[in-house]
């Protein structure tokens, strides 16, 4: 700030012996501004060698504090030179010029705000909302004593009556910042003492209360109930306790449980019935001896509410659903003929299409002591005859076709589940009018007529209704000129190449309002904050033909003076610094800003970042951006507990169901993260999953912008894995691997991936003569490549898109393993909407192993397994391809193609669906063995029951319980040619020894499968 | 003393000013980003003394009042321009007002030589009385329509006119020392009397209309005084 702000100058306003003198210099004091000495000249009116005028001077102050840069502003001047006064010999000397010193002192602007000390709640976001020093906006001292008269009202409501609170001012006057730090000492939280309840009822109560409750309740004696200030205050739960059983003491205030217990106060009243009971806390009554505070709430009971219906039923709890007193707490005439129309669209929904609702309200007083005041709401429903919307019919259209139209109304014809009597109403008929005349009318038909009319006893079927729709779509209009005015020529052609409306094209309002919306956007994220957009319709001489002429002003330009990022304390500034999307000296581009914002959001290491233009009304064209960071914890945890049901089941030392019996798992995960680790962004995380069949721990690190580059990563990992989801074996696996991914576009992603993996596996239950080999421990060295593209539309439920796959690999002795071999495994799956809602999904998997040197097979752990909810819906879980010849177990296969249809369409509401499917496929023991065949060969006659290599081919149908996170999912598959295999009967033992029985066994022709999420 | 002394002489020293440089003008009030300037204050206090043919009274004080009439003055023609009130007036008009101003000097020339010695510009006088029109019309307009005087208001208008002239002259004075208080011609002179009360009334509320509307502008306005101006 200037340190000789104009008090040593005397004012000189009785005389004006510098007007009109020549301006020799104009000099800052201090002589460093905050805008450049060439943004200052351009800004000001005064010029050196030009007469000084007063009228410029005034507006010289006018156009400084507009800048916003400064608080005060003075101008002095300074004679300079000497001219003799030529008629008046005897005078001094006359001053020929005159030298200007503007001084300043600047303004400041809120930056970093900080509290240190916080014990929350309130939290610290709560409080900084509360002292309303927004990011970037002056800063004024005097503000600072409302903000801390805000932030204590926010601590008292917490009970934090004790704090005490104080702030430090931290002035960058060359950035023009003002951060300020709060320095909170909460002090000891209050707790609660009890309540005082005052109002319309408990005077008979008082008496005999026993309890240390302060009761008062001057108003009239009203009826006994059952509701006493002890149990109003026992609702409340803010004494100690758990659940019914109270403990001693009270529970410490904070704003949460004073309103939970307010609320919980008025569902005590609303399990009465008492609609119109009023709760309101008058205030907190603190007493410092204690600390303590004892709420003083005033209660009305209200009448009791009974709301009844005649002429049909409703249940209570749809009542309470559709008639809006329940849950806006009051008994308005208007919340009354909500529940009218609400009562008319749930009957219309049911098909009774004329339905009427009509209410009446009627009070009744209750004599004293025996009963309440009473009101009576009374719903009169005639629902008439019950119909069916059979036919909707659009007629005299013929710019849209009739499928476009339809796919836009929300009419519906009957449907046999979804909507057994359609979805008709008079006002849902007439909002479908109106849509498809606006649809019209905004692709330039300004004259279409649309008119919509019911007919009962369609095609002369009784209380069957038909829609129709007819549309007089009259001529469109067009655009004959489009004028730009305002733009530079080049920005002009930019904008008509992406301007909805053209020459020859149809004029429509929705165009207009595209085309307005696309040229601010562009001039708002080109650092046009101001740009206008005004335009003008002009007839032609031709019928339904218009000139339309666009003026856009764009205003002053703005650009970025600097970028200031503040609140980091462990983050490195380089990880800002490479998310950032702006530099100094570029446009202002809020869609640049915003873009910045949501990227170092996503780096998952900040709470909280704002971001602002400092001083935003200061007209300036270069600016200081604003970012605030708050980081985040530094760790995070997690913890999760599922089950898993399915075909998993089965004795450990028993070979009786070599497919699995319906079994049941728990299972636990948990992890810990360590976020920001060395303040650049990266991450550690330690992931631990037990289960009944897998115990499973995860050791990763990961730098998320490898090389600031924000489209390439890198993670490294280690896995400890103990594993028994394949029946046949029991396997063991430490891996290490480190993976290096780049993004390629939105929908591409390209990954390298080198890793090391040691196997050992156990419980093996194959036959004799494999064990030797199988039951090496095995290491495998890999180096793989990833392509996915993904382009769905929603990949936890996806509607339309592609998903596509490729991963290959190939594991050398010059990685370290023991066996050679290549591997590749793709996946491309379509999704293809039909109508609105209906979805033809499918998906194809192939994969191929191919052994190159080493081990005589590819390790039982490397090989392919399927079968299950998510891959082939005829099979139990990793239950298909190749078995044990002895035991009849999996043994898992060399090559895999599998392909799943899906028909998914909507059932029952909107959250319920269904599919029907369709999947094929198998593993197979190897490439050359892919088969298309439908079942297991012959041979002599019999049927080869080791025969795996054929394509398995299953139907079925499914449920979709559509959750927030993703559907939950039930499959019922029926397989006519599931696999028929040698089994034996006995234990693992008699396996080993040749003991067993043999026997043969099926894979069920019938599979049930429950799971979470889209099949794929 | 002497410490005092070093300061004020370092304080000169740093504030490298020669001794014969003066202020030429500086921010004196600024409401939002609106600025007045010292000079601007100063001329309105210039103006207002020639217009009451008073010698300028520079002090503190006037110059404070000076600068609140001239925060009023900013809000309520900024709240027209918001509005979009066409408020004009015209410089005929402001012409018509000065003209008894001028009527006080024997010639154009001594009204010129008054002006120059009241460092006064003719500019500056139009101006102000160009902005005092639009502030009457713009009032009016503004606060018309929250000002009603109902028959009611009128009559206790007038009976407390009755009132205050019984107690002031001590005693039931007759029809012809004042009809007004005339038990005799009570409505008679009630009805005479209306037009002018009516007037009276309306003048009054329209101006309690403003105050109440200028006292809400002034807190929901960022109002800066620079108290160095004004001491």
């Amino acid at each position: 700030m200037s340190g000789t702000f104009a008090q040593s100058v005397q004012p000189l306003f009785d005389g004006k012996e510098f007007e009109g003198k020549r301006l020799e210099r104009i000099d800052f004091d201090p002589p460093t501004q905050p805008m450049s000495p060439a943004e200052l000249r351009e800004l000001l009116p005064l010029r050196v060698g030009q007469p000084l005028r007063a009228a410029d001077i005034r507006h010289a102050l006018q156009l400084l504090y507009d800048t916003g840069h400064y608080s005060d502003v003075s101008i002095e001047g300074t004679p300079v030179g000497s001219k003799p006064v030529q008629d008046k010999p005897d005078k001094p000397d006359e001053a020929a010029g005159v030298a200007v010193r503007i001084s300043t002192q600047f303004a400041l602007f809120v930056s970093g705000v900080s509290i240190v000390g916080l014990a929350s709640p309130p939290n610290r976001n709560s409080l900084l909302n509360a002292a309303k020093l927004e990011l970037g906006a002056p800063f004024q001292a005097k503000f600072m004593e409302q903000s801390v008269a805000n932030m204590q009202d926010r601590m008292r409501a917490n009970g934090l009556y004790r704090a005490k609170l104080a702030y430090q001012l931290a002035p960058s006057p060359e950035t023009g910042e003002m951060s300020i730090r709060f320095q909170l000492a909460p002090g000891p939280r209050t707790h609660f003492a009890g309540a005082t309840f005052v109002g319309k009822l408990f005077e008979s109560k008082l008496a005999e209360s026993k309890s240390a409750l302060r009761v008062q309740a001057p108003s009239p004696l009203k009826p006994a109930r059952s509701t006493t200030p002890e149990s109003l205050l026992r609702a409340t739960r803010w004494r100690r306790g758990f659940g019914p059983i109270l403990f001693p003491g009270w529970r410490e205030v904070t704003e949460n449980r004073v309103q939970d217990g307010l609320n919980r106060i008025r569902n005590v009243f609303l399990s009465e019935n008492r609609l119109q009971s009023r709760v309101a806390l008058l205030e907190l009554n603190y007493t410092p001896s204690s600390n303590t505070i004892t709420p003083s709430i005033e209660l009305d009971a209200g009448p009791v509410t009974e709301v009844r219906t005649t002429g049909a039923k409703v249940s209570r709890s749809k009542l309470r659903q559709l008639i809006p007193i329940y849950e806006e707490r009051a008994v308005e005439p208007g919340l009354l003929t909500e529940g009218d129309r609400n009562l008319v669209d749930y009957f219309q929904s049911k098909g009774y299409f004329e339905v009427a609702v009509s209410h009446t309200q009627t009070q009744s007083s209750g004599s004293q002591g025996s009963q309440d005041d009473r009101q009576i709401i009374e719903y009169n429903i005639l629902r008439n005859a019950r119909h069916k919307l059979v036919a909707i019919e659009i007629t005299g259209n013929h710019f849209f076709d009739t499928e476009t139209l339809r796919e836009r109304i929300s009419l519906r014809e009957n449907q046999t589940l979804r909507y057994r009597y359609g979805r008709y109403s008079p006002k849902l008929r007439d909002q479908d009018r109106d849509l498809i005349r606006d649809l019209y009318r905004s692709n330039g038909f300004r004259a279409v007529k649309v008119t919509a009319s019911t007919m009962d006893n369609y095609q002369g079927r009784v209380d069957e209704l038909g829609v129709r729709f007819e549309i007089e779509e009259g001529q469109p209009w067009f655009i004959s000129g489009l004028q730009i005015d305002g733009p530079a020529p080049a920005e002009v052609e930019y904008l008509r190449r992406r301007m909805q409306s053209s020459v020859g094209q149809t004029f429509s309002d929705s165009n207009l309002a595209a085309d307005r919306d696309m040229a601010l956007s562009y001039y708002f994220d080109n650092g046009y904050p101001n740009a206008t957009f005004d335009w003008l319709q002009e007839a032609d001489g031709e019928a339904n033909r218009v000139n339309l002429r666009y003026t856009i002003k764009p205003g002053e330009r703005q650009y970025v003076r600097n970028i200031f990022v503040r609140g980091l304390e462990t983050t490195r500034p380089q990880v800002v610094q490479s998310r950032l999307g702006l530099k100094a000296g570029d446009p202002i581009s809020q869609a640049q800003i915003a873009a910045t914002q949501q990227k170092l959001y996503d780096s998952g290491i900040f709470s909280r970042v704002q971001t602002a233009l400092q001083n935003p009304l200061g007209q300036e064209a270069y600016k200081n951006v604003l970012l605030q960071m708050d980081e985040a914890n530094r760790y995070a945890f997690n913890l999760g507990f599922g089950a898993e049901l399915g075909q998993i089941g089965g004795g450990v030392n028993t070979l009786d169901a070599p497919a699995g019996t319906t079994g049941f798992s728990p299972r636990v995960s948990a992890g810990i993260s360590r976020l920001n680790f060395w303040g650049l962004g990266h991450t550690v995380n330690l992931q631990g999953r037990v289960s009944n069949f897998q115990q499973r721990a995860v050791l990763s690190y990961v730098v998320p912008q490898l090389a600031d580059d924000p489209n390439l990563s890198l993670t490294y990992s280690t896995l400890f894995d103990s594993s028994h989801d394949v029946r046949t074996f029991a396997a063991r696996r430490w891996e290490g691997s480190i993976q290096l991914a780049r993004r390629l576009s939105r929908a591409s992603t390209l990954q390298a991936r080198v890793s090391y993996r040691k196997v050992t596996v156990g419980s093996l239950i194959i036959n004799q003569g494999l064990l030797p080999l199988l039951s090496q421990p095995d290491r495998v060295g890999l180096f793989a490549l990833s392509y996915i593209q993904d382009r769905r539309d929603n990949s936890v439920d996806t509607h339309r898109g592609i998903y596509n796959t490729i991963d290959a690999g190939i594991s050398l002795p010059q990685f370290g393993s023991a066996s050679s071999f290549t591997r590749v495994l793709l996946r491309n799956s379509t999704y293809h909407p039909i109508g609105r809602e209906w979805v033809l999904a499918r998906t194809l998997q192939f994969g191929y192993q191919q052994r190159l040197a080493g081990l005589t097979q590819i390790p039982l752990a490397e090989r392919f397994f399927a079968g299950g909810a998510s891959s082939q819906r005829g099979f139990p879980d990793n239950q298909a391809g190749p078995r044990d010849v002895d035991s009849g177990f999996p043994l898992g296969g060399s090559a895999m193609l599998l392909h799943s249809t899906e028909l998914r369409f909507p059932l029952i509401g909107d959250n319920i669906g269904g599919v029907f499917f369709h999947d094929m496929g198998n593993v197979y023991s190897s490439i050359r063995n892919v088969s298309f065949r439908p079942g297991q060969r012959f041979v002599n006659g019999a049927r080869d029951l080791q025969d795996f290599d054929y394509m398995v081919h299953s139907v079925g149908f499914g449920i979709r319980y559509r959750t927030p996170i993703g559907p939950v999912r039930v499959d019922l598959s029926y397989s006519p040619d599931s696999p028929r295999f040698h089994g034996l009967k006995g234990t693992i033992e008699q396996l080993y020894t040749n003991q067993g029985t043999p026997t043969d066994q099926r894979i069920s022709t019938f599979q049930f499968h429950f799971s979470l999420g889209q099949t794929f | 003393m002497f410490t005092r002394a070093a300061i004020l002489f370092c304080a000169a020293l740093l504030a490298d000013l020669p001794a014969n440089a003066a202020t030429l003008d500086r921010i004196a009030v600024t409401i939002g980003r609106h600025v007045i300037a010292e000079s601007e204050i100063v001329a309105e206090m210039r103006v207002t003394a020639f217009i009451d043919m008073a010698a300028a009274d520079l002090s503190a004080a006037t110059k404070r009042t000076a600068a609140a009439r001239l925060v009023d003055q900013y809000l309520i023609l900024e709240d027209a321009a918001i509005s979009r009130a066409l408020v004009s007036a015209r410089d005929s008009e402001a012409a018509a007002l000065m003209a008894p101003i001028r009527a006080r000097y024997g010639s154009n020339l001594e009204y010129r030589a008054a002006l120059d010695q009241a460092q006064v510009s003719e500019a500056e006088l139009t101006q102000h009385f160009l902005n005092g029109l639009k502030l009457l019309r713009y009032t009016e307009t503004r606060f018309h329509p929250e000002v009603d005087v109902s028959e009611a208001d009128l009559r206790a208008a007038y009976d407390k006119l009755v009132k205050e002239a019984r107690n002031r002259l001590g005693a039931e004075p007759t029809a012809s020392s004042n009809p007004l208080v005339s038990p005799l011609t009570h409505d008679d002179e009630f009805e005479k009397s209306k037009d002018q009360l009516q007037q009276l009334i309306f003048a009054e509320r329209l101006n309690q209309a403003m105050d109440r509307w200028l006292e809400a502008a002034r807190a929901g306005a960022n109002i800066q005084y620079r108290e160095s101006v004004f001491q």
